[in-house]
């Protein structure tokens, strides 16, 4: 109080009012300068973080319940980090939660710097398009930019005229592109077409579009096909990992020829699953009979085992391993054609008899000519044939035998030596056999299906199932093409018998499936059960194998396995109250239990067991 | 001095401090630190392989009798369960089992079991035990025993199917990265493997 009260009088005292104020002037002066220049600096980070330190990348998205200012934490593009940017400070705001606006710059301390970059939230601008199908309108910076799309992009012109897009232009010069159809189209002028597998293209000579193939042998369809040289997609050809040769033919240990490769030099065989063909790579499913041996081209026939009646082993050509080459042991019947006894003419060995002249109306098998009677014509009698094949039948003096399929062999008949013969040929897995909408048995299995009855059944395992209904819910998979498939009703309600061993059936009709391998999966609730069947036929009834539903499919993916007894170790003791319940099987409540526990290890045993029953594993 | 003046001075002096309050004058903030945990990514980092087979006692001169283990990295993983899905060569090797591994420790579960001799396959899982944590590092997690009636070297292998799969606490996908087979020469000692 007294250096106050000393203080007042030194300034309130007449005499020293000079002194007083340039005092206080010096005061006043120095103030004044000192806020100008705090009022700079403050001034200069402000316009510092607004001009050059708008970031447009992704930010980090949290609660971040910080400090304003804390040294390092956040990287240059604005995300968590160990070290931060500089050891400066990066300024953010308490509850702060995504990205900032700009308006809601939050000052830092005195001296402290905002780091170069900053998170201030997406930029916004108000960018109306330029009208440029090839230009993409965004905002960047807070500015609207045009840029100019990929090179290739589909466009159309002010004129409707299609075309692509180059150097941010749409440049129809590229006419004769063709449009999303393969088919022919006269104007060449749609979008360009293009799928993995094949390139659109104009003939410009006749303004027809084709698809040019590309990629044969590369993978489409998101990975679940392979190119084909046709330029369409089909399933994935296989081939043996480096170091394996493809199969010849039979594999052993009873398993498909998908999974057996011949491992060079060790011994005969071994199972490894093959793996899609590289560019470079013949399937090596397609390795059949047909197209491998050098039989079919000399004149003979490869025949499984052995030559059939009517033909001898012969050298002079190889087939595939299991088949001999084989050719007829005598001389082909001869067979007249056009040249027929009905109009007068027959056919003669050589040259035409007494009595007879050739004639160019009629046709007759090598070595015989046409002949026509030159006065009154003898009569000939007709040449019988005792062997005939129409479609898939046979008939012979024997009676009638049809071609058919039996697993993946295709079983066909043809005349040999005037009796039908059967022959056999093994289709690749993914192309089984099926019988085509015309009757006839051949590897493919592509011909689609109208009406398809399955009888189907059910047992159950450590469940009390005792409704006289249950409904079940289907899922279809497609063995060659491993896709679930439509066709399959959601819903279908089994029905309860009184047979040992089929606790529940029910038929099922399922529609527009192609002719092919297929899993189905029975669902009730967190019961699953599952069973192969093959469609070889474009209708009919097949009897799906019997399977079980058992307990463990917890996460609901259609499979039993370790995934699940993950789910079941978190709810190991837990009340089933909470989100354990599916794990509570026989429903006594409390807690998951042993007996939960061992009712999942039997549903896993007894999904696998059916499994390699059904040779899905 | 007129009082006039001083009170202007006053006055000054007053809007003075006012301004350089207003200048100093730094906001307050939250004081806790920012607890940001930078996202990790869960991938996959565990590998399955074969150890060196171990030639066993045999009962028979005929026979020779072979331990394999199956060995396993989980890299970060926290691994719970594993399932082995393996193919051999029925024509070569028989008498096959697999039993646990000390990986799990002594409270792992087989959950599951099947050996085929007729087509070479075997379907196996091993956990550890329903109270247990996920293990991290490597170890023997399964060892494959069987038999060899070669009598002259051959070379034989044991494939890893893709069923194969490994699981992981946290993780609701399989974490198994990679695996290698494992290619032996039988009817010599010792077997010596190597990668495929």
């Amino acid at each position: 109080m007294g250096f106050i009260k000393r203080a007042f009088g030194f300034i309130s005292n007449p005499s020293q009012s000079r002194t007083t104020g340039i005092v206080a002037m010096l005061i006043l002066i120095f103030a004044v300068f000192l806020t100008v220049v705090i009022a700079q600096q403050k001034q200069t980070i402000k316009q510092s973080a607004a001009a050059n330190s708008i970031f447009t990348g992704a930010c980090y998205v949290g609660n971040l319940s910080s400090d304003a200012c804390t040294v390092g934490g956040f990287d240059s593009n604005c995300n968590a980090s160990a070290s931060g940017v500089d050891g400066n400070t990066c300024c953010r705001n308490s509850g702060f939660s995504g990205c900032r606006a700009a308006s809601s710059v939050r000052e830092c301390g005195f001296f402290m710097v905002v780091p170069q970059i900053e998170c201030y939230g997406a930029p916004s601008c108000t960018c109306p398009t330029d009208g440029n199908e090839c230009t993409t309108d965004a905002c960047v910076n807070n500015a609207c930019t045009h840029t100019n799309k990929s090179d290739g992009t589909a466009c159309t012109d002010s004129a409707w005229n299609s075309g692509t897009c180059k150097n941010g232009a749409c440049d129809t010069t590229t006419r004769g592109e063709c449009g999303s159809s393969v088919n022919p189209d006269l104007d060449c002028w749609k979008t360009p077409y293009a799928t993995d597998c094949s390139t659109g293209k104009c003939n410009t000579t006749n303004r027809t579009c084709y698809a040019e193939p590309k990629n044969v042998n590369g993978s489409c369809n998101n990975g679940s096909g392979q190119c084909k040289s046709d330029g369409t997609c089909g399933s994935v050809s296989l081939c043996c990992p480096a170091g394996y040769d493809t199969n010849f033919g039979s594999c052993p240990f009873g398993v498909t020829s998908t999974e057996c490769c011949k491992w060079n030099g060790f011994f005969n065989y071994t199972i490894v699953s093959k793996i899609p063909c590289g560019s470079n790579q013949t399937p090596a499913t397609t390795r059949t009979v047909t197209t491998t041996d050098t039989c079919t081209p000399s004149g003979g026939t490869c025949m499984s085992g052995s030559c059939g009646s009517g033909y001898t082993p012969t050298t002079s050509g190889t087939c595939a391993s299991g088949y001999v080459c084989c050719k007829q042991s005598t001389a082909p019947i001869t067979i007249t054609y056009t040249c027929t006894n009905t109009s007068g003419q027959s056919c003669m060995s050589g040259s035409c008899g007494s009595g007879y002249t050739p004639t160019t109306s009629g046709t007759c098998a090598s070595g015989t000519v046409c002949c026509k009677a030159s006065t009154n014509p003898p009569v000939v009698p007709p040449v019988t044939t005792t062997c005939s094949v129409s479609g898939n039948t046979c008939t012979d003096s024997s009676g009638s035998k049809s071609g058919s399929c039996s697993e993946n062999n295709v079983n066909s008949y043809s005349c040999v030596n005037s009796i039908c013969q059967s022959s056999t040929t093994t289709c690749p897995t993914e192309q089984p056999c099926a019988i085509s909408s015309s009757g006839i048995p051949a590897c493919g299995g592509s011909t689609s299906t109208t009406n398809i009855a399955l009888v189907s059944a059910l047992n159950a395992r450590d469940t009390s199932l005792t409704s006289d209904t249950l409904p079940i819910n289907l899922i279809l998979y497609n063995l060659t093409t491993n896709n679930q498939v439509a066709g399959a009703p959601a819903t279908v309600t089994f029905n309860k018998t009184s047979i040992p061993g089929r606790l529940y059936s029910a038929n099922v009709v399922l529609t527009n499936l192609t002719q092919n391998k297929y899993f189905i999966v029975f669902r009730k609730d967190n019961m699953i059960a599952q069973s192969v069947f093959t469609i070889s036929s474009s209708s009919g009834t097949f009897t799906v194998p019997t399977t079980t539903l058992v307990f463990g499919d917890l996460n609901n993916d259609n499979a039993i396995d370790p995934l699940d007894w993950n789910i079941f170790k978190s709810c190991w003791k837990q009340p089933t109250t909470t989100s354990c319940s599916s794990s509570d099987f026989d429903n006594s409540g409390g807690s998951i239990d042993q007996v939960d526990y061992n009712t999942f290890l039997r549903g896993y045993s007894t999904w696998y067991e059916e499994g390699k029953t059904n040779s899905v594993f | 001095m007129p009082k006039r003046t001083l009170f202007l001075i006053f006055a000054l002096l007053l809007i003075t401090f006012v301004l350089l309050l207003v200048a100093f004058y730094q906001p307050q903030t939250s004081k806790t630190a920012p607890a940001v945990t930078a996202p990790k990514k869960l991938t996959a980092q565990t590998t399955l392989s074969f150890g060196i087979p171990v030639t066993a006692t045999s009962a028979s001169v005929l026979t020779t009798n072979y331990s394999l283990p199956v060995e396993i990295l989980t890299g970060g993983n926290k691994v719970t369960a594993v399932q082995l899905e393996l193919q051999y060569d029925p024509e070569v090797l028989t008498n096959v089992a697999v039993i646990p591994g000390p990986f799990f420790g002594t409270t792992s579960d087989v959950l599951l079991n099947q050996i085929d001799a007729e087509t070479g396959r075997i379907s196996y899982a091993l956990s550890v035990g329903l109270t247990a944590q996920g293990v991290i590092g490597k170890g023997t997690v399964a060892t494959v025993t069987f038999s060899s009636k070669v009598k002259t070297p051959e070379k034989t292998a044991i494939l890893f199917l893709p069923k194969t799969l490994v699981t992981a606490s946290g993780i609701n996908e399989s974490v198994l990265k990679q695996t290698t087979n494992g290619l032996f020469m039988l009817g010599e000692k010792p077997s010596t493997p190597s990668a495929q």
